[in-house]
């Protein structure tokens, strides 16, 4: 046998790993080629399709989940070609003469005896100060791993078993080379390069079902790396510690509050970004980790960049976790929301991409963080416009003022309880289950005055403590909401007066009843079935629905929209959500008439 | 008998033809029209119906309850119009496919369904997702059997 394929795979069957492997027998001459598919810990149909393909593919099996490096150990161990082919089941085998893509990984074997791994992609890793072959695809020769032994199950459910075993390879006398011999380019996110193979890039592990913690554990195998071969990494990194502890000694109490700061950026990689960042890493409370959430047009992969290598080694130094994500839609809804979804820690702390934060304000912040508190906010102060306003309030109903809290410096600097927050603030995951309002455009305007009122509608505090200064460059170039078409702004700011309509009514009367609507018309017509006896019931109702005018007969009713009402109020009075949660089929009459009247 | 007629559920946002039309209107309208004065409610955008003496589109909620009540009764499809009937106590004939009427429906009206087997298993799935089924609906002769024998 010339050359074993070995494919470890843990779920994902439908959607990586059988285009790969249809890839694979387009685009191969399978004659003297085996491929082992080492599954582990697969609980959907892998099996049953591995072992439908018959001749040359082999299933090796393992029920559970054993990490990279043991699947492709295990895979080895069942192979028995003269070369390794290590591949990953996230990959696809482009357009090309069949192959194409075996012929390019073993022409240097011929070539040169010396060669001892051939791979599409050599990478650069700062820990150990190589360039390694990222084994996504690797040709490697067999007797290599007679000589080294397999792969460093060290590593885990993998990373930086490939950077180990390069090394290792390269120290005894061979070499590593990127195939074809081209440099590859850099375009966005993106890796280019004339080799015919599409990489979807850690498409399993970056997978939360299937790998928790990713970023944590990558982090702990880069350590291990550089202690074995870049020491001079880890006396840096022990520096860095001891002058952090010595400077952190006063703040012990509140250092058990962890906070992932989450900065949402677009098209500012050059400009403010990495004064946001580097203002970040000196607080005096240190953070847990910082999620940035990329939003730019042409996304760049920051490590190639000489100032973020600067500024993640500095976050390495400080044992700070850091992670680049990329949205899958854009807009500032969206970015929010996975920024709400991919924080580790109950406390998240937005900071705009223009912001230079000075170093006590998450101290400030979380010392003013207690049970009942949903969010606190500093001052957000544009360093040229540092001004004193006696009428700037924080009540919701004054905010047509245009005079914010967060934007002046106040005569007084204790903490205090306001309506809503503004830009920059650190709140609780438990107090945001209702989440961003998702009827808003990609601009956002308004999302975080109606994201913070919602938390104070659920019942928690929002609170200014003015001791925490950010300022805010307000950057003209770049930012989150740089958008050029106007009617967002006034779209927003229609849904931002029907909830603030919405609001008022609540305030005005507290005991009033929300009815929702969130449906077709006719069911608006089967809600009025029931309304005479719902007013008769309640003496102040609102209703938020989707046609007002099939109200058209009832005078002085309370109707607002559908989007004036908070996500979680929404859910929970869908009618259609409550129908099918019974046991027993029920009337829709009467299912509005059991929500509002509470009985049949 | 003055009867209304209000053959079309809402558009799909797919394009595709809502599974709660009935399709054999044009049958039933020749049927119903010897003895019958037909009027047809609907909306801009949906089709005129064979046959009818009258078709009243785009009509306000208040025109349509003037008209509504003007009229001895109505044969529906499930859409709005039922609904709205039963607010202002005019109850009629409405047509099922794949809709259960014991969770849409009024006991009040003379419901019309061809057999359970045709209802959907998740009747809240929303309609997009749902096949057209020509064969959930009864014809045209056993709808008009039925309307005779009441």
């Amino acid at each position: 046998m010339k050359i074993s394929i070995v494919i470890p795979t843990y779920n994902h069957c439908n959607d990586l790993l059988k285009p790969c492997i249809d890839s694979i027998l387009k685009y191969t001459n399978l004659i003297d080629i085996e491929v082992i598919v080492s599954a582990n810990g697969c609980k959907d149909n892998t099996k049953e399709y591995v072992e439908s393909l018959g001749r040359p593919f082999k299933l090796v099996w393992n029920d559970n989940a054993i990490g990279y490096s043991k699947a492709i150990n295990v895979g080895i161990e069942a192979s028995s070609g003269e070369y390794i082919l290590l591949l990953n089941n996230d990959i696809i085998l482009l357009e090309q003469e069949k192959h194409t893509w075996i012929n390019l990984l073993l022409a240097p074997f011929y070539e040169n005896d010396s060669i001892g791994i051939t791979g599409p992609l050599k990478s650069y890793s700062p820990h150990v100060n190589r360039e390694f072959i990222v084994f996504f695809c690797a040709l490697v020769r067999r007797e290599l791993f007679n000589k080294l032994g397999l792969l460093d199950t060290i590593f885990g459910v993998g990373g930086g078993e490939d950077i180990d075993f390069c090394i290792k390879v390269e120290n005894i006398g061979h070499k590593t080379i990127q195939v074809p011999f081209e440099k590859t380019k850099f375009a966005g996110s993106f890796v280019e390069g004339s080799f015919p193979i599409y990489h979807v890039g850690e498409g399993t592990v970056h997978d939360k079902k299937c790998v928790n913690g990713w970023s944590e554990k990558l982090h702990k195998n880069f350590i291990i790396l550089a202690e074995r071969y870049n020491p001079s990494y880890i006396i840096e990194m022990n520096k860095e510690k001891d002058h952090l502890m010595l400077k952190n000694v006063s703040f012990d109490a509140s250092q058990s509050m962890k906070v992932t700061a989450e900065i949402i950026t677009k098209n500012r990689y050059s400009t403010t970004l990495p004064l946001c960042i580097s203002s970040l890493i000196t607080q005096t409370h240190k953070l847990h980790k910082i999620l940035i959430i990329d939003d730019s047009d042409n996304k760049i992969d920051l490590r190639r960049i000489p100032i973020y290598q600067h500024l993640f080694f500095m976050l390495d130094f400080k044992g700070i976790h850091w992670e680049v994500l990329f949205p899958p839609k854009t807009g500032i809804i969206e970015c929010h929301e996975l920024a709400l979804d991919a924080s580790p820690t109950e406390f998240i702390w937005r900071v705009d991409d223009d912001c230079i934060v000075e170093p006590n304000v998450l101290e400030e912040l979380v010392s003013a963080m207690d049970d009942k508190t949903g969010a606190v906010a500093g001052l957000i102060i544009n360093p040229s416009l540092r001004k004193t306003n006696p009428n700037a309030s924080n009540d919701l109903y004054n905010i047509e003022n245009g005079a914010n809290e967060q934007w002046f410096i106040p005569s007084d600097m204790s903490v205090k309880s306001v309506d809503h927050l503004y830009s920059s603030f650190l709140y609780r995951k438990s107090a945001a289950s209702h989440g961003y309002c998702k009827e808003l455009s990609p601009v956002g305007h308004r999302e975080e005055t109606i994201f913070s009122h919602e938390m104070k509608l659920n019942g928690w505090d929002l609170k200014i403590n003015p001791k925490a200064l950010t300022h805010h460059l307000m950057n003209p170039e770049g930012g989150i909401r740089s958008y050029h078409n106007g009617e967002l702004w006034g779209h927003d700011e229609e849904i931002f007066k029907n909830k603030l309509n919405y609001w008022k009514l609540i305030r005005s009367n507290p005991d009033s009843l929300t009815i929702v609507l969130d449906n077709g018309i006719g069911d608006h017509f089967a809600f009025k079935s029931i309304l005479k006896d719902v007013i008769d019931k309640h003496n102040h109702i609102i209703i938020s629905c989707c046609y007002p005018n099939a109200f058209y007969d009832f005078q002085n009713l309370n109707l607002v929209s559908i989007c004036s009402v908070p996500n979680n109020l929404r859910e929970k009075l869908n009618v259609y959500k409550f129908m099918q949660k019974k046991s027993h089929p029920i009337n829709i009459v009467d299912a509005f008439r059991e929500l509002y009247l509470g009985k049949l | 008998m003055k009867i209304i007629i209000s053959p079309y559920s809402k558009k799909l946002r797919n394009g595709n033809n809502n599974p709660k039309n009935y399709p054999y209107w044009e049958e039933l309208v020749l049927l119903l029209k010897n003895d019958n004065y037909i009027i047809q409610i609907g909306v801009d955008g949906e089709g005129f119906i064979k046959g009818c003496n009258e078709y009243k589109f785009n009509l306000s909620f208040k025109e349509l309850e003037d008209l509504t009540l003007s009229c001895d009764s109505y044969i529906s499809v499930d859409n709005f119009y039922p609904h709205f009937c039963n607010t202002i106590g005019k109850y009629g004939v409405v047509i099922w496919g794949q809709s259960n009427p014991k969770l849409f429906g009024y006991k009040n009206n003379i419901n019309i369904f061809k057999n359970i087997k045709y209802f959907r298993d998740n009747q809240f799935f929303i309609w997009e997702q749902c096949k057209f089924k020509k064969d959930s609906f009864c014809s045209a002769n056993e709808i008009f059997q039925k309307i005779k024998s009441l």
